[in-house]
């Protein structure tokens, strides 16, 4: 075994190079954070990470198409409360004017209220949000009620609007109008029109008839905003879980792409210390050798 | 007669060599840092003696020869290893630019980008008659196919620059060739004469190494001392001979070239039988791994193009027209052959500036209806969207996972061919220092031996002082 000068110098070359390599990884590390920076890196693991950020994406985009779902069921939700109510005032009214205390002219005034009301509904079932209207399917530019010749007719389609909230869950952001304001044959615009008719009329027995196709109207009603109310109540349920899903992703990112800092700076430190040594140690490869001793 | 003279003639013979030893010490110092360079070694011996009558009587010393300190066999194994280093440290090259074409790790990977596309789909299905959303799901098509193209293109390129470094390896073969054809006649016609030809030896080493970390060869020497070399089995130089290598274009590979050699006369297409070096390296990047990538960007490309038409064309725009592609279709020549595909893929030039043509509803007139924007949004994480086996069916899915895929198989063979290079690097080293071991100059050993031949030198000078002196003396003898 000989050991000699080009030994040491290809050795010392050899081992800084490599020594300044992991150095290099290590600054990287430490100064960025991440300890993928190439898919090289960590094939399978940038891989999965990248798995992971597409589904996070997507869970980013299921809660977007959420919140606008959102928006589009409260505002039915508060126009079927308001329908509610409008009605509600209705019954009241035409009770009174059901009985035969009441003479024809305040009957008539009654009527003149219950007419207005009337248009007031049809307004509320012809609301447009976000340039949408809410209640005629999925023609959602055509006006889903219009009135002629004293008669209210539904221009809109029973189609269902859907958007994906979840991989496999889409949540329907609207309800058909003819759904929500006739019930059978009968709709809250005849009806409230009937009422009118028979209160100029006088005619009592016909308006206590009257009442009760309003109450099942109303029935209807409630149980439309049972539908819109238990649809929100799932969006809300599927919020946190997308949140929590998101979360998760994230947290699984990061455990994959994410330096762990302590681990790091000391790492750093190491490789740091080698790259002095190695370097140090090559600096003392002098031609220390016979010829310094002859004379 | 053994006389006086006799002694004068044996000191000079002797002060003589010692002066040659001194040279080739001298040379051995001279070349500490010369890495091919054998260190050499004086081999002395006594001279011939010859008879005095009845006694035989020694003439002093002489130049036997002067030996190259080499291990053939450690020769032979860097002489192997560099060839798998040239194929390595080529490879590696070639995927540090490759790796960087799939960058993933940012915000701008395809990944992400196509995410984005199909994100821009949903939130038409939210509103599915707005134009900033039709707007953005024309843009982000376009951005989507732009950096399919653009990966493609910079793919294309890469191998484009391979192939031209062909012709220029060649060259340089061709050229090294030459020189070791030239030192083999210049080794064999000064080795007749029985001498070592070391200085030689060592630099037909040093470019049998060149050679074999461009080019696989198979190295044989002959009594002559002449080395055979082979390139693909089939010889290379032979004696002071060259078949030269040359380049033809295949047509059949995108005219890229075909390396041929010269075989008595003719010349034969030895592309695939070369077996190692740089030029091993270059050629499966150039006609495997590259082409590899390339057909898995055309096959995503296609399957988006083609799964993303099927359901836009069957859908209608804000004007209730239909039938129209959201790409420009892609129409394979032969059933499963994308060739292409993904240097071709756009927005339809029928749409891309027109936000309403985008075709949301299932049923003309339905402005409401977002159908068929789900079902496009919803192709994102659909399978049975991609023809993974080119046979004309699509049979992988989603799009996501057949990209990761290409990522992966990407990363973790440039992770093997730098891992590899390391590793060559390595055995390298560990040879060359274990080649140094035996032949490299040892200045130690070199002022040790300086020394002792220092001393003899000096004493064999005073040796022939004295002769001279007894020489006077008996000139004098008659006076």
């Amino acid at each position: 075994m000989r050991a000699n000068e080009s030994i040491w110098y290809r050795d010392a070359l050899f081992y800084i190079n490599l020594t300044k390599l992991r150095y290099d990884k290590a600054i990287q590390e430490t100064t960025s954070g991440k300890k993928i920076h190439k898919i090289s890196d960590d094939p399978s693991g940038a891989a999965f990470a990248l798995g992971l950020k597409d589904r996070r994406g997507q869970i980013e985009q299921f809660t977007k198409n959420l919140d606008t779902a959102r928006i589009y069921l409260s505002n039915a939700e508060d126009v079927l409360n308001k329908v509610q109510n409008v009605l509600n005032k209705v019954v009241t009214d035409a009770s009174e004017g059901a009985t035969d205390t009441m003479d024809l002219s305040q009957k008539q005034l009654i009527a003149n209220d219950i007419d207005q009301l009337r248009t007031q509904i049809m307004d509320l079932a012809n609301t447009r949000v976000m340039n949408r209207y809410l209640f005629s399917g999925t023609l959602i530019d055509t006006q889903p009620f219009t009135e002629t010749g004293g008669v209210v007719g539904y221009n809109g389609n029973t189609n269902n609007i859907d958007v994906q909230i979840g991989y496999s869950i889409r949540v329907t952001t609207n309800l058909p109008g003819d759904q929500v304001f006739t019930n059978g044959a009968d709709d809250v615009f005849q009806v409230l029109a009937d009422i009118r008719d028979h209160l100029n009329a006088n005619d009592s027995v016909a308006v206590s008839n009257d009442i009760p196709r309003l109450g099942s109207i109303l029935d209807n009603m409630a149980h439309q905003r049972g539908i819109i109310g238990n649809r929100m109540h799932e969006l809300d349920i599927m919020r946190d879980s997308l949140k929590e899903f998101s979360n998760n992703l994230q947290e699984k990112i990061s455990e994959i792409e994410d330096a762990n800092m302590p681990e790091a700076i000391s790492n750093l430190m190491k490789e740091e210390t080698g790259l002095r040594v190695t370097l140090q140690a090559a600096s003392r490869i002098q031609r220390i050798t016979l010829f310094d001793y002859l004379g | 007669m053994v006389g006086l003279f006799s002694s004068l003639e044996l000191a000079k013979k002797s002060l003589m060599t010692h002066q040659f030893v001194f040279h080739v010490i001298g040379h051995n110092i001279a070349n500490v840092n010369t890495p091919e360079y054998s260190r050499q070694r004086v081999e002395l011996g006594v001279v011939r003696p010859f008879r005095l009558g009845e006694r035989t009587v020694g003439v002093g010393v002489d130049v036997l020869g002067v030996h190259g300190v080499r291990d053939k066999y450690l020769e032979y194994q860097i002489q192997k290893e560099v060839q798998g280093r040239g194929e390595a440290s080529y490879m590696s090259g070639s995927y540090k630019i490759i790796e960087s074409i799939f960058q993933e790790q940012t915000d701008t990977g395809i990944s992400k980008i196509m995410g984005n596309f199909f994100n821009s789909w949903n939130d038409l299905t939210v509103n599915p008659t707005g134009l900033p959303e039709r707007s953005t799901v024309l843009n982000n098509g376009k951005v989507l196919a732009d950096k399919i193209k653009e990966a493609y293109r910079r793919l294309k390129e890469q191998q484009a620059v391979e192939n031209g470094d062909v012709s220029s390896m060649v060259k340089d073969i061709n050229e090294t060739g030459k020189e070791i054809a030239k030192l083999n006649m210049e080794i064999a016609s000064g080795e007749a004469g029985g001498e070592e030809m070391n200085d030689l030896r060592d630099r037909r080493n040093k470019l049998l190494q060149d050679l074999g970390e461009k080019v696989g060869i198979n190295v044989y020497e002959n009594e002559m001392h002449q080395v055979t070399v082979e390139i693909a089995s089939r010889p290379f130089i032979v004696g002071n001979n060259l078949n030269e290598l040359s380049v033809q274009r295949n047509a059949s590979n995108s005219n890229y070239y075909d390396i041929y050699i010269n075989e008595s006369g003719h010349v034969v297409n030895i592309t695939n039988q070369i077996d190692g070096g740089a030029m091993k390296g270059l050629i499966t990047m150039r006609d495997s791994r590259i082409p590899e990538y390339l057909t898995k960007l055309d096959n995503l490309a296609y399957g988006l193009i083609t799964n993303v038409n099927n359901l836009h064309s069957g859908g209608f725009d804000l004007n209730g027209n239909t039938g129209v592609n959201f790409f420009t279709p892609f129409v394979p020549t032969t059933p499963g052959d994308y060739t292409g595909a993904a240097a071709l893929i756009e927005v339809n030039p029928a749409i891309a500036s027109d936000p309403e043509a985008v075709a949301a509803s299932s049923v003309a007139g339905e402005i409401g209806n977002n159908t068929v924007a789900l079902q496009i949004a919803d192709l994102e994480r659909a399978y049975n969207t991609v023809d993974s086996d080119n046979d004309g069916t699509f049979d992988y899915g989603t799009f996501h996972d057949y990209y990761h895929q290409l990522v992966t198989s990407v990363g973790a063979e440039a992770l093997n061919s730098y891992t590899r290079e390391t590793a060559e690097g390595e055995i390298i080293t560990n040879l060359q220092d274990r080649r140094s071991e035996v032949s490299s100059v040892s200045l130690d050993e070199e002022s040790a031996t300086l020394i002792q031949f220092q001393k003899a030198y000096q004493v064999m000078a005073r040796f022939m002082g004295v002769v001279d002196k007894m020489t006077d003396i008996m000139i004098n003898l008659g006076r």
